[in-house]
């Protein structure tokens, strides 16, 4: 299959914004008077990478003020085509997308092999401006032709992977949501009339998950509720805390580099270990308690904590991820949650619903149980 | 324990923090030919959504399309406790064979669970649990004890202090945190294989007083190969632990046919 991403991006004329990411094109074609709030506020809800299959998410909420947009989206479904106002798209010639005022059309279409152009219906012919080459970032512009198509086959389909890496563990997710029905156990009766749930194997139908990506990063993990921060990149590309020292995957310097900000997908901060050495990443954060409800919030998971005399109570407290910092909160515990001073050799009971910054190494009780916090970041500057 | 649901608990396999394993006699309900299996007993609690979300994650592994892989027969759920009754194996594992095993043996069945492993990676799983007492020795050799903590409590490493899965065995990046990947189970596959080598652990300083000691050591500490190794098995070995997962072998298939070329040098080097 090709893609979109290895052809040049050539700029039109005109007094709109046009704009390409990995596996996205995307124009605003006609502007409104006082709209540079609302794109520009749109723009930084789409960051540095948005994602290909959560755009018209995205794009949906800025639409009253935003009148005339169309994009194309490389996504598991195909090439995934939407217009909003006078707006169409031509491939190789032909009108494949046209747009009509004020409302959405949102469709798949069929891969260009020579040519995609994405322009407004009000200036349809009109030429691009030879020789820039958008190929990643935002440029003023009234209409975006993607060219050049012949050169595709040469490149590995990196961006291909790069989209069925961040889109397994969603994947695994929302198949285990659907299928989840279908386990029915069957609940039977031992001889001494012990009742027992069973699920013999051979009737359950198996999930039906593509094969893991190749190399890392890939998951099966329920990894879906990633935030996007802004960091730095060291100088071999992995992405830090601007406050960095020490790059915290290669522990190079991060000294003396001019520290550009990007926006990139918060890597994991560290983990915490329970006083029975259950341990837990912190690449999202934790509602703990002997059975919190799960939160809405995606990048917020459950973390069920057992303890026999009942000093945990129901919702306990969070473990929340904030930036680059970790905070813990007190959800209105009985029995408390409690941070380890050192200097003073007491615990501190925190203030319900008051999230505290800690730091690597500290200790935190919870009713009868404790954790320790420790940051990655540390690991690498030790 | 004598007995769970309506299995007759023979003979205590493994303990660890968490729950034990048995052998036991197959119930006919089961429509399975083999007189015994293994049973693995956990005190969990678990509510309907969870125990569901298991089931599925179970039946998955079993339906690889390869012979690679344990077969998991039953999944339930009596009290606090969860049990998964799995196929048993005479051979033991490679961390206790019931017979003594010739080094091209080892390579062998090393070799088999790599292709276990990438058998589950076919189907969208890791293994996430790959040590020698998870690797069956059978004709061929077979992985079993697919993990389902994370399918129990997203984000979690480890289980405990007494985890099934020693923390050597896991790859730095897993500690870290990092989701699961062909490349954490390719690690553990390095680290089992080093194992059942020399008999040593790559990391032959790691501090036992605490977890958290353990781990600080995996993470600031370069793995240390055995002197025993041959030159072939330390090539492979090196390029599984590669700190870089994107250098390790792509695939465990790949590490697989390396782990077999290997034993098939030294079969016709006459390698006892």
């Amino acid at each position: 299959m090709s893609n979109i991403n290895f052809c040049e991006g050539q700029i039109h004329r005109g007094a709109g914004i046009v704009a390409r990411w990995p596996g996205i094109a995307l124009v605003i074609a006609k502007r409104q008077k006082n709209d540079h709030e609302a794109i520009a506020e749109l723009f930084t809800t789409l960051g540095n990478n948005p994602e290909p299959q959560q755009l018209a998410d995205i794009i949906e909420p800025h639409l009253d003020s935003i009148i005339s947009l169309g994009y194309v989206a490389h996504t598991f479904n195909g090439l995934e085509a939407y217009v909003t106002g006078p707006i169409q798209i031509v491939v190789d010639g032909k009108i494949a997308v046209i747009g009509p005022d004020e409302s959405v059309t949102q469709t798949t279409i069929d891969y260009p092999s020579q040519q995609l152009t994405i322009v407004s219906v009000q200036a349809p012919n009109s030429e691009p401006v030879i020789p820039y080459d958008l190929r990643h970032g935002v440029a003023p512009g009234g209409a975006l032709t993607l060219t050049n198509f012949a050169d595709v086959q040469q490149f590995p389909d990196l961006v291909d992977t790069a989209i069925a890496k961040k889109h397994h563990a969603k994947v695994v997710e929302e198949e285990m949501q659907s299928s989840i029905d279908t386990v029915a156990p069957q609940i039977q009766q031992s001889e001494d009339e012990t009742q027992y749930k069973s699920v013999l194997m051979p009737t359950v139908n198996p999930l039906d998950l593509r094969p893991l990506p190749i190399a890392d990063q890939g998951s099966n993990e329920l990894d879906i509720g990633r935030v996007e921060v802004t960091g730095i990149l060291c100088p071999r590309s992995h992405f830090n805390n601007p406050k960095a020292s020490f790059c915290m995957i290669c522990g190079v310097s991060m000294a003396h580099l001019t520290h550009d900000p990007v926006l990139g997908p918060r890597p994991t901060l560290g983990f915490i270990i329970f006083d029975d050495g259950a341990t837990f990443g912190l690449s999202r954060s934790y509602a703990i308690g002997r059975n919190p409800d799960k939160p809405d919030d995606p990048s917020v998971e459950v973390l069920r904590l057992y303890e026999d005399n009942e000093t945990i109570s129901r919702d306990h407290a969070w473990i929340s991820l904030d930036d680059w910092s970790v905070k813990i909160v007190d959800k209105g515990s009985t029995n408390g949650t409690f941070i380890w001073d050192e200097p003073n050799q007491t615990w501190d009971q925190l203030n319900v619903d008051e999230p505290v910054e800690i730091v690597s190494g500290t200790t935190i009780a919870l009713g009868r149980r404790a954790f320790v916090y420790e940051s990655v970041e540390q690991q690498a500057s030790d | 324990m004598e007995k769970i649901a309506d299995y007759q608990l023979l003979l205590q396999l493994g303990e660890e923090s968490l729950g034990r394993t048995y052998k036991a006699e197959t119930p006919s309900r089961l429509g399975v030919a083999a007189q015994y299996l293994t049973i693995k007993i956990r005190k969990r609690l678990v509510n309907d959504e969870g125990f569901s979300k298991l089931c599925l994650h179970l039946a998955t592994a079993n339906s690889v399309q390869g012979p690679h892989v344990a077969q998991i027969y039953d999944v339930g759920q009596e009290g606090d406790y969860i049990y998964v009754a799995s196929e048993f194996f005479d051979g033991g594992s490679l961390e206790k064979p019931a017979l003594p095993l010739s080094r091209v043996d080892v390579l062998s069945a090393v070799s088999a669970a790599a292709q276990g492993a990438h058998e589950l990676h076919e189907v969208g799983l890791t293994h996430c649990a790959i040590t020698p007492g998870n690797i069956m020795v059978s004709e061929p050799a077979k992985v079993t004890d697919i993990s389902f903590l994370n399918i129990l409590s997203p984000g979690q490493i480890l289980a405990g202090a007494q985890d099934t899965t020693p923390i050597e065995f896991q790859s730095p990046e897993r500690i870290q945190g990092q989701p699961t990947s062909r490349s954490s189970d390719i690690w553990a596959l390095g680290t089992t294989l080093h194992k059942v080598l020399t008999g040593h652990s790559i990391f032959p300083d790691l501090p036992d007083e605490t977890l958290l000691s353990s781990v600080r050591h995996i993470l600031n500490t370069k793995p240390i190969m055995s002197d025993a190794l041959r030159n072939g098995e330390r090539r492979i070995i090196e390029r599984a632990l590669d700190p870089d997962p994107s250098e390790r072998f792509e695939t465990a298939a790949q590490m697989s046919e390396a782990i077999a070329a290997e034993a098939k040098r030294q079969e016709e080097a006459g390698v006892e």
